[in-house]
C-alpha cells in the first residue's frame, strides 16, 4: 500500500517521468515533465511540456552544484479581439531552450527520505509562433525572432530510497523569467495580419497586434516522478527478484496515469491530461493475454472557439445575432480492448495492440446576444450547442509497451490514433482534423 | 514487429481523416452593404482628401450608439415635390448627411402626396443628372461637420448657393432596382412591408463649409469656406405606394 500511495498521486498528476543515475559524487538526470504554465496574455493554457538533462556534483553530503539543460514547449490561447462585426482569436506556441546552474542543498532523513532544493540561474533562447483566426477562418501566422532572456529555476526533489540502490523520486520545477518586457520582432508572416488601412478598426487592430508581440511574463511549472538508481551500490536490488517470470492467468486492478493529447498534429497543438480506471486481464494462450479496460480521461481541449453571426440590414431595420462557443475541457470514457504479447526472453516486457472505443464529451462556455432595431426576429442560435459540433463516439488503434516494475505494478506506454475527425467542419468553419489521439502513460496495480 | 508498426501507422493514416458534417443547418447571413454614402471629402484646411463612409447598419461606436440608418421622406414644399434622404446615426438628433431632391415642375394638385411607382421611375430614371445647387429639378446635399474651436458644435456643409456662388456639382443616377423589406409597427409590433427602389448614384459637389459664426443684427451667421466631395457615391431606398 505504501507503493500505491506514492505512485498513484505522483504519476497520475501529469505526464512526467525521470530517470536518475548516481555514481559516487556525480548524478545525471533525464526527465520529461509537464504541468501548468501561466502566461500573462493567455486566456487558456493547453499544456506545458519539458524535456531536460541534468547533472549534479556532490561536493559535500549537504551541498551539490547542479546544472540543467531543458527544452520547453508551451501551447495556449491568447486573448482575442472583437468589435462586434469581426472576431479574432489567436493561439501561441512557444519553444525554448534553457541552461541554468546553481547550488543544491540535500537533506537525508530517516526511513530513506531525502529532500533536495536547487536554485539555478541562467538564460533561455525562446521562439514564439502565433496563429490568428478571424471569424473561424485562418487569417495569418506570425513567426517571431528568437529572444534570449534571463531565467531562474527553483527545483524541489523528494527521494524515497527503497533499498541501497533504488529510490523513487518526485521533482517539482518552477521556471520564471526575469528582466524587462521586450517587444518581439517578426521574422516573417503568412496571410494578412492587418486589415485594409481604410478599415475603421485598423488602429485598434494594430494595437492588438502590438500587444501580441510583447514578450509576456510567464511561470512554467512542471512535475516529474521516476526512478533513481545508485550504480555500483553495495546492496543487491531486491525489487527485481519479486517480478514473476510468467504472466498470471487472470488479474484485475486499477490504473492511473497521464496522457499527452496530440489531437491536432497538423497545427502542432499538444495538451496534457490525466486518466484513471479499472482493468481485467486474462491469459488466452501462452504468451498472449487479453486486457479490457474501463478508463476516464480528463484534459483541456485545444479546439478553438467558434462564432456564429447573422445580419439582416435594411434601410431602417437592423438585426444582429451572435453566439460564441468556447470549448473548455474534454472528457472521455474509454473501453480499450487490448492484446498483450509477452516476451518469452524478457518476461518483464510485453507489447500491446488493440482498439479503443471512446465516448466523448466536450465542455464549453457560451456567450450570445442580439441587437434588434425595428424587427422582432427569433434568436436563431438558441439550439446550437457544442455537442452539435463534436462527435460523441470514436474508435482508435493502439500500440504500446508494458513493463513490470514490481510484482503487481506495471508501467504502460502506448500511443492511440483516433480514427475520426471529432470536430465537424461545417460547425467550426475550419478544415482542421482534430482526433482523439494521445500518448498515454499508465501505472497499473493488480489486486 | 516492424511490419506491424508500419501497418498500424498506414491504417491510422488512412482512417484518421474520416470527416463528417454536423447534422444541423446553421443559417448565417453576412453583413451586406446595400445603402451607403462614400467619397472623398476635402475640408477647407486640408490639402488631401479624407475617406467619407456612411454605411447603413455599420456601427460607428463600439456600443451601437451610432448605428446608421437611412430614411426617405416624400413631401410637397412650396408646391414642388421634395424627396429627402437622411442618413442617421441612431444616437443623433440630426442626420449625418442628407440629399434633398426637388421636382422640376410643381406637383399637379390631383396627384397624391405619396409617390407612385411610375413617379419614382421617372424621377430617378437611369442616367438622369441633377445639379447640386438645390434649385427646382436639382438636389441639395448637406454634410454634418464640426465647427472648429466652437465647443464641438455641429453644423451642415451645404451644396446650395444660398451662401454665395459655388462651382457646379452634379449627381447622376447609375442604376435602380426593385427592393422590398419587412419592418414592424413600433407600437403594435405588426409587420409592415416596404416596397420601393434601390437607387445608386454618383456625385461630385462643392460645399459651403461653416468654420465660425459672426454676429450681425444680434443674429449669428455662419462663416463659410469652400470644401469638396469627389468620387461620391450614394445608394438609397425610395418607397412607392
Amino acid at each position: 500500500m505504501l507503493k500505491l500511495s506514492i505512485l498513484i498521486p505522483t504519476i497520475s498528476l501529469i505526464w512526467s517521468y525521470s530517470l536518475m543515475a548516481q555514481n559516487d559524487r556525480i548524478t545525471v538526470l533525464f526527465e520529461t515533465g509537464s504541468g501548468p504554465g501561466f502566461i500573462s496574455n493567455n486566456v487558456r493554457n493547453w499544456g506545458y511540456h519539458t524535456i531536460g538533462f541534468g547533472a549534479a556534483y556532490r561536493m559535500k553530503p549537504l551541498f551539490s552544484v547542479d546544472a540543467a539543460l531543458r527544452y520547453h514547449n508551451f501551447e495556449g490561447q491568447r486573448y482575442g479581439f472583437g468589435d462586434g462585426e469581426t472576431n479574432v482569436n489567436a493561439s501561441e506556441n512557444l519553444h525554448g531552450l534553457s541552461i541554468a546552474i546553481g547550488p543544491e542543498i540535500n537533506l537525508r532523513c530517516r526511513n530513506g527520505h531525502e529532500f533536495s532544493l536547487t536554485l539555478r540561474a541562467g538564460a533561455m533562447v525562446q521562439r514564439t509562433n502565433q496563429y490568428l483566426w478571424q471569424d473561424g477562418q485562418e487569417r495569418a501566422s506570425l513567426y517571431y525572432k528568437p529572444l534570449i532572456i534571463p531565467v531562474a529555476e527553483l527545483s524541489g526533489r523528494w527521494n524515497l530510497w527503497l533499498n541501497n540502490s533504488t529510490a523513487l523520486n518526485m521533482d517539482l520545477n518552477l521556471l520564471t523569467q526575469s528582466g524587462k518586457v521586450q517587444v518581439q520582432e517578426t521574422t516573417h508572416t503568412t496571410g494578412n495580419p492587418l486589415p485594409e488601412r481604410n478599415n475603421y478598426r485598423y488602429e485598434q487592430y494594430k494595437t492588438y497586434l502590438e500587444e501580441m508581440a510583447r514578450h509576456d511574463n510567464y511561470s512554467l511549472f512542471s512535475f516529474s516522478a521516476g526512478i533513481r538508481k545508485r550504480l555500483g551500490a553495495d546492496a543487491p536490488d531486491k525489487t527485481l527478484s519479486n517480478i514473476p517470470t510468467t504472466p498470471s492467468r487472470s488479474s484485475w486492478g486499477m490504473l492511473a496515469g497521464t496522457q499527452m493529447m496530440v489531437a491536432d498534429p497538423e497545427n502542432g497543438h499538444i495538451a496534457s491530461g490525466v486518466h484513471f480506471g479499472l482493468y481485467y486481464s486474462h491469459l488466452i494462450r501462452s504468451g498472449v493475454s487479453a486486457q479490457v479496460e474501463m478508463q476516464l480521461k480528463f484534459g483541456p481541449s485545444s479546439i478553438l472557439p467558434v462564432l456564429f453571426q447573422d445580419y439582416l440590414v435594411t434601410p431602417r431595420t437592423y438585426t444582429y445575432f451572435y453566439k460564441e462557443i468556447r470549448p473548455t475541457g474534454i472528457r472521455m470514457f474509454e473501453l480499450p480492448l487490448l492484446l498483450n504479447f509477452h516476451s518469452r526472453s524478457h518476461p518483464r516486457n510485453a507489447w500491446i495492440a488493440g482498439i479503443r472505443p471512446s465516448l466523448i464529451a466536450v465542455g464549453s462556455v457560451e456567450q450570445g446576444g442580439s441587437v434588434q432595431i425595428g424587427t422582432l426576429a427569433t434568436e436563431p442560435f438558441n439550439d446550437i450547442k457544442i455537442r452539435s459540433g463534436v462527435r460523441e463516439m470514436d474508435c482508435g488503434l493502439t500500440i504500446g509497451y508494458q513493463r513490470a516494475l514490481w510484482r503487481k505494478v506495471y508501467l504502460d506506454l502506448r500511443y492511440t490514433q483516433g480514427l475520426t475527425d471529432l470536430t465537424h467542419d461545417n460547425f467550426f468553419k475550419r478544415k482542421d482534423t482534430y482526433t482523439n489521439s494521445d500518448l498515454q502513460a499508465s501505472v497499473r496495480l493488480a489486486f | 514487429m516492424t511490419r506491424s508498426v508500419l501497418y498500424f501507422l498506414l491504417t491510422s493514416f488512412l482512417l484518421s481523416n474520416c470527416k463528417k458534417d454536423a447534422d444541423i443547418d446553421i443559417t448565417q447571413r453576412p453583413f451586406t452593404r446595400d445603402f451607403y454614402v462614400q467619397g472623398n471629402f476635402k475640408d477647407y484646411d486640408t490639402t488631401g482628401y479624407i475617406p467619407l463612409d456612411i454605411t447603413v447598419g455599420k456601427r460607428v461606436e463600439p456600443v451601437f450608439s451610432n448605428l446608421i440608418s437611412c430614411t426617405s421622406t416624400a413631401s410637397v414644399i412650396n408646391g414642388y415635390r421634395s424627396i429627402r434622404l437622411d442618413f442617421w446615426g441612431i444616437g443623433n438628433s440630426d442626420p449625418l448627411m442628407y440629399f434633398d431632391f426637388k421636382s422640376s415642375l410643381p406637383k399637379e394638385p390631383s396627384l397624391p402626396e405619396k409617390l407612385s411607382l411610375a413617379e419614382v421611375e421617372v424621377f430617378f430614371s437611369k442616367g438622369k443628372s441633377f445639379t447640386t445647387n438645390g434649385g427646382a429639378g436639382n438636389v441639395a446635399i448637406g454634410y454634418q461637420v464640426v465647427i472648429p474651436n466652437f465647443f464641438f458644435y455641429k453644423e451642415y456643409a451645404i451644396s446650395t448657393d444660398s451662401a454665395g456662388p459655388l462651382p457646379n456639382g452634379s449627381l447622376t443616377i447609375l442604376d435602380t432596382e426593385d427592393y422590398s423589406y419587412q419592418g414592424n409597427n413600433f407600437f403594435t409590433g405588426q409587420p409592415i412591408n416596404f416596397t420601393g427602389k434601390k437607387i445608386r448614384c454618383k456625385f461630385d459637389t462643392w460645399l459651403h463649409r461653416p468654420i465660425d459664426f459672426e454676429q450681425s443684427n444680434n443674429v449669428n451667421h455662419p462663416v463659410y469656406e469652400p470644401a469638396q466631395i469627389t468620387n461620391g457615391e450614394v445608394s438609397f431606398f425610395v418607397q412607392y405606394f
